[in-house]
């Protein structure tokens, strides 16, 4: 089997390194961002990676994960000499600086998390996930399960199992990747943050499962900016401008680091506690009052008990003030600023807004909602949309973006742009409106020192302006020197239940995550005849059914086709009701074609006169025919999808794929390749749909900052609005669709190779029965077809 | 969404230990065409009824193929215009296969006039030339290749309706084409025409960032 020598057998590496990087330079272009590196990390060792942002610590991951090659240096990993800028030589005498084969190998025992778990987990449910990297490098079917198996208990998501991913919490969503990482069996784990986008008690439970994976033995590289995690590792590496400027013992490390840090941290704590006593005063005039407002998304009407994200929140903001929101993810810190702003409404309670201020909303990651060519296009972009003129709003966007530093970018397209800048410009384009309230979501997220400092001078240049800023932040440093009144999430919502209610259901209903169709084996509900076929059997031999549908003709054939959905519903368990409820919309267009039928044809005698108008028996037959047989074809649909699930029917169009890419012997080599996008493409439509909803959300938070110009409503066409959604989404997409390609490469996913299939669908003799079924039905068909009409004599 | 670190968004000479990423089939691509299919699934439930005749919807999730194949080339257009339909297929078979054969007539000749002719190092691979920052296709080309585009997808459009309505009334094709032809042309021409601006008008200023994350 193949499988035997994929693994990267410990012999080789002689000194017991599982990485070792010898001068390793890494460079985009000019930019370097690995300077020099060098470093060995001996087998079992735990060793973290601190520094600050765009020190190179991902670049550094990427390069010891086997994804990235450097530009000069030498890289060995598991004992493999995989990159030497002076050249290797390999097994057939060629003088390469890369070893593609070496590192394919390399990378099969070399696990790779990173930092947003959603995009890393490919296939639903959790175990196929699992199942998704021993299944890319052969590993035989039955060895499959018990690897899945083990890592499932190692990670301790074994309840887990058959949950979509889509409904687990960021922490169990990081174990299940990590769960993925181990089924390779690995002798190195590297993990890129994985705990930048959770919360403290998703952070808790990665934390956990790496303690858990050291005790195991496995080297861990794990890269993060938090200095407790780095605490837990033997080694602690710290990198600053591209080079390692400390490496040794933790408690060494992170004390002198410490150390060096208390003037700022001392004076970060001392305005703290300053602030949370000072109070606004009460002589300056309220800008915004909430009173005992509460959010839930569940629908008034919804019978289901209401699910909380906060409530019984008192606030009252004053003009000129600088709030600082903070709390846990998940505590409901953006729908707060969403309800204050007006954009969404409260579920109860009420916020009253000084009418005569505006407020302009920047949402999380505004640069993300670029849609014009170039920065001056999209900032003024706002104004003109609201109906001012062209020359006017591009020299308010010229003032603010010279003001901001930026005044030499705005012909530039958004995109060239560095990070921080581009955070600068999607502020920009609500600033622009010159709004009197500014609400900011998380506007230092992701941004290094420098870009944070830009965005603090612009938080501060507002208050000086006597504008009124709402942030909501998790780092307190970055407003260090501002007068800033700290509200914490927690305090607002004190007196609700500690289990607060949006992240309760996330965290603790695993039960919501299984879906029917695949989970129906688990609910030992008793599953229908038509749930028991394979796949395949269902959704092709339906497909053959609906097209023989057209064969119909006669009477007899009508009462044929009566029949075949009696037995077809009689398998498929589904009641009238429920199967009413799935065909609802196709009625109106059966109508409409029934009535066109019963006039358009003239066929026959006459059968009732209306006026002017004469049905003809020929129409009347024509119109019952085909509104039976279109009728038909939407009962078998409603049963069928009723009963598999449109993501089953993906399935066993992918697995007919996969299976002719086999019997081809691969010579359509991409058919392998199409099962794989059809899986992920029914793993993400949910995560892109939301998407789409989180980016139309941004651009309503963009225009309210903009009162609308009286007299020059501009009234936008549908294609430009579409163009404004799509561009952002499709950003979007390429943004997500390069982090999954690296989770791709992480588990070994190679294009056009071949790979095993954990559970291959399988016939069994129910499915023998249904195709003679469909067979008998077909021969039936034909044969009143053939004879019929003489019977007939229609 | 997600948390990339923005410099893994630099423009590079490929440090890709994984494989060319700019190919047709790396996993860059498999993952953006899967990504682009999803959204074309989500959009395809859209539907919006034309002016001319409540039965003639018009759904955006003929974009996508479109885009696929300006960035990509001929099989990705093809793959994103099929797989995005599965989950009509067994509730609409009839409307599904003919949103595919629209849309793949859209598509497939803007893929072909966007991805031939325009390799100058005479290589076979189908890397893509729209979505290189070296090699900005001409405005010229695009529109061209969209015009021909939609005059084929209008023909294919047509075609399929008097193919398909025999199946659904019993009045003679003759009878249909002169009913149907004055509200099925000006509805598919709008159509393709509408699928045609809003892609081109996303894939210009996209194909930088496309052709960026790639490498």
């Amino acid at each position: 089997m193949e499988f035997s020598s994929t693994v990267a057998t410990p012999a080789t590496d002689s000194h017991g390194l599982v990485a070792e990087l010898t001068c390793v330079t890494f460079a985009y272009g000019s930019h370097i961002v690995l300077d020099h590196l060098t470093m060995r990390i001996p087998a079992g060792q735990f060793l973290a990676v601190i520094g600050p942002n765009g020190s190179g610590k991902s670049t550094l991951a990427h390069v010891l994960s086997g994804i990235d090659r450097p530009d000069l240096g030498s890289v060995t990993l598991l004992g493999h000499r995989v990159f030497d800028s002076k050249g290797i030589r390999t097994h057939n005498g060629q003088t390469v600086t890369e070893d593609a084969d070496a590192y394919k190998r390399v990378r099969r025992s070399i696990g790779f998390v990173v930092q947003s778990p959603e995009n890393q987990i490919v296939m639903k449910p959790v175990q196929d996930d699992v199942a998704f990297g021993p299944e890319n490098v052969c590993v035989p079917s039955s060895q499959i399960t018990d690897r899945v198996h083990r890592s499932l208990e190692t990670t301790g998501i074994a309840p887990l199992a058959l949950a979509d991913p889509d409904h687990l919490s960021g922490g169990q969503q990081q174990r299940v990747a990590i769960a993925g990482a181990w089924a390779m069996s690995p002798r190195l784990i590297v993990l890129d943050e994985p705990g930048a986008m959770l919360d403290a008690h998703g952070r808790d439970q990665v934390m956990h499962e790496i303690m858990r994976l050291k005790a195991s033995g496995v080297a861990i590289v794990l890269v993060t900016h938090r200095r407790h995690w780095a605490m837990c590792a033997d080694r602690v590496v710290v990198l600053k401008d591209h080079r390692i400027v400390r490496d040794g013992r933790p408690d060494d490390i992170v004390r002198s680091e410490l150390s060096s840090r208390t003037p700022s941290a001392s004076r970060a704590d001392r305005s703290h506690r300053g602030r949370v006593h000072s109070g606004p005063s009460t002589a300056v005039p309220v800008c915004i009052r909430a009173h005992r407002l509460g959010f839930s998304y569940s629908s008034p009407h919804s019978s289901e008990p209401k699910q909380w994200v906060f409530r019984g929140v008192n606030l009252t903001i004053r003009r000129g003030e600088i709030i600082v929101l903070t709390g846990d993810n998940g505590s409901g810190k953006s729908t707060l600023l969403a309800v204050l702003s007006g954009l969404r409404r409260p579920s109860e309670g009420s916020v009253e807004a000084d009418p005569s201020a505006r407020i302009g909303v920047i949402v999380q990651r505004p640069e993300y909602q670029f849609s014009a060519s170039t920065v001056l296009d999209d900032v003024s972009s706002t104004l003109i949309e609201a109906g001012m003129s062209r020359e006017n709003a591009h020299t308010r966007a010229h003032q603010l973006l010279q003001h901001m530093g930026l005044g030499d970018r705005e012909e530039m397209s958004p995109w060239d742009l560095s990070g921080g800048q581009q955070r600068l410009a999607g502020i920009a384009g609500v600033l622009v409106a010159d709004p009197d309230v500014v609400m900011m979501d998380e506007p230092f997220d992701g941004l290094d020192a420098r870009a944070r400092k830009m965005v603090a001078e612009t938080i501060a240049h507002e208050h000086a302006r006597g504008k009124t800023v709402i942030v909501v932040t998790h780092d307190l440093d970055d407003l260090v020197d501002l007068p800033t009144r700290m509200i914490r999430m927690a305090d607002l919502t004190a007196h609700m239940s500690a289990n607060r209610s949006l992240s309760g259901p996330k965290t603790h209903d695993s039960s919501r995550g299984e879906t029917a169709h695949s989970h129906s084996s688990s609910h030992s509900h008793r599953r229908s005849p038509l749930a028991q076929l394979d796949p395949r059997t269902t959704v092709f031999g339906s497909l053959l059914v609906m097209a023989s549908v057209f064969l119909i003709h006669s009477l007899i054939g009508l009462a044929f086709g009566a029949a075949m959905i009696a037995l077809i519903q009689m398998c498929a368990r589904m009641s009238p009701r429920a199967l009413i409820r799935r065909s609802a919309p196709f009625p109106v267009f059966i109508v409409l074609m029934a009535l066109f039928n019963l006039f358009a044809v003239r066929d026959g005698t006459v059968w009732v006169t209306l006026g002017p108008i004469r049905i003809m028996t020929g129409g009347l037959w024509a119109a019952v025919l085909y509104s039976v047989r279109l009728l038909m074809l939407v009962l078998i649909g409603a049963l069928v999808l009723g009963t598999i699930g449109s993501t089953t029917c993906a399935r066993a169009i992918a697995s007919v794929c996969e299976q002719l890419d086999e019997k081809t012997g691969h010579r359509l080599t991409h058919l392998g390749d199409c099962a794989l996008i059809v899986e992920m493409s029914f793993r993400f439509m949910p995560l892109v749909t939301s998407e789409f909803r989180r980016i139309r959300f941004a651009q309503r938070a963009r225009g309210t900052a903009v009162v609308p110009q009286k007299g020059r409503s501009h009234h936008h066409s549908r294609v430009k609005k579409t163009v404004q959604l799509l561009i952002p989404v499709c950003t979007a997409l390429v943004r997500r669709a390069h982090v999954l390609g690296v989770a791709l490469d992480a588990r070994c996913y190679e294009p056009g190779k071949q790979r095993t299939q954990w559970h291959p669908m399988r016939m069994r003799a129910i499915d023998g029965v249904a195709w003679a079924i469909i067979g008998l039905w077909l021969a039936g068909l034909i044969a009143v077809r053939v004879v019929g009409p003489s019977m007939m004599g229609i | 969404m997600s948390g990339e670190n923005s410099h893994d968004m630099q423009p590079v000479t490929s440090h890709s230990a994984t494989g060319d990423r700019s190919s047709a089939w790396s996993t860059r691509t498999i993952a953006l065409e899967a990504l682009l299919c999803a959204a074309a699934m989500a959009l395809s439930f859209v539907e919006i009824p034309s002016p001319v005749a409540a039965f003639l919807k018009y759904d955006p999730s003929g974009i996508f193929p479109l885009l696929a194949g300006l960035w990509f080339g001929a099989w990705p257009a093809v793959i994103v215009g099929v797989i995005s339909w599965i989950p009509h297929l067994l509730m609409n078979p009839v409307g599904a296969l003919m949103a595919i054969a629209v849309n793949l007539a859209l598509a497939l000749p803007v893929a072909w006039m966007m991805h031939t002719g325009r390799r100058k190092d005479g290589s076979h691979s189908s890397a893509n030339r729209f979505a290189h920052q070296s090699a900005r296709p001409s405005v010229g080309r695009l529109i061209a290749a969209l015009a021909v585009g939609t005059v084929v997808s209008i023909a294919i459009a047509i075609g399929a309706n008097l193919i398909v309505t025999p199946l659904y009334t019993s009045a003679s094709v003759n009878a249909v084409a002169r009913m149907i032809v004055p509200i099925l042309l000006p509805f598919n021409a709008f159509k393709s025409i509408v699928n045609c601006v809003v892609a081109g008008l996303i894939a210009m200023p996209l194909s930088r960032l496309v052709a960026r994350t790639r490498n």
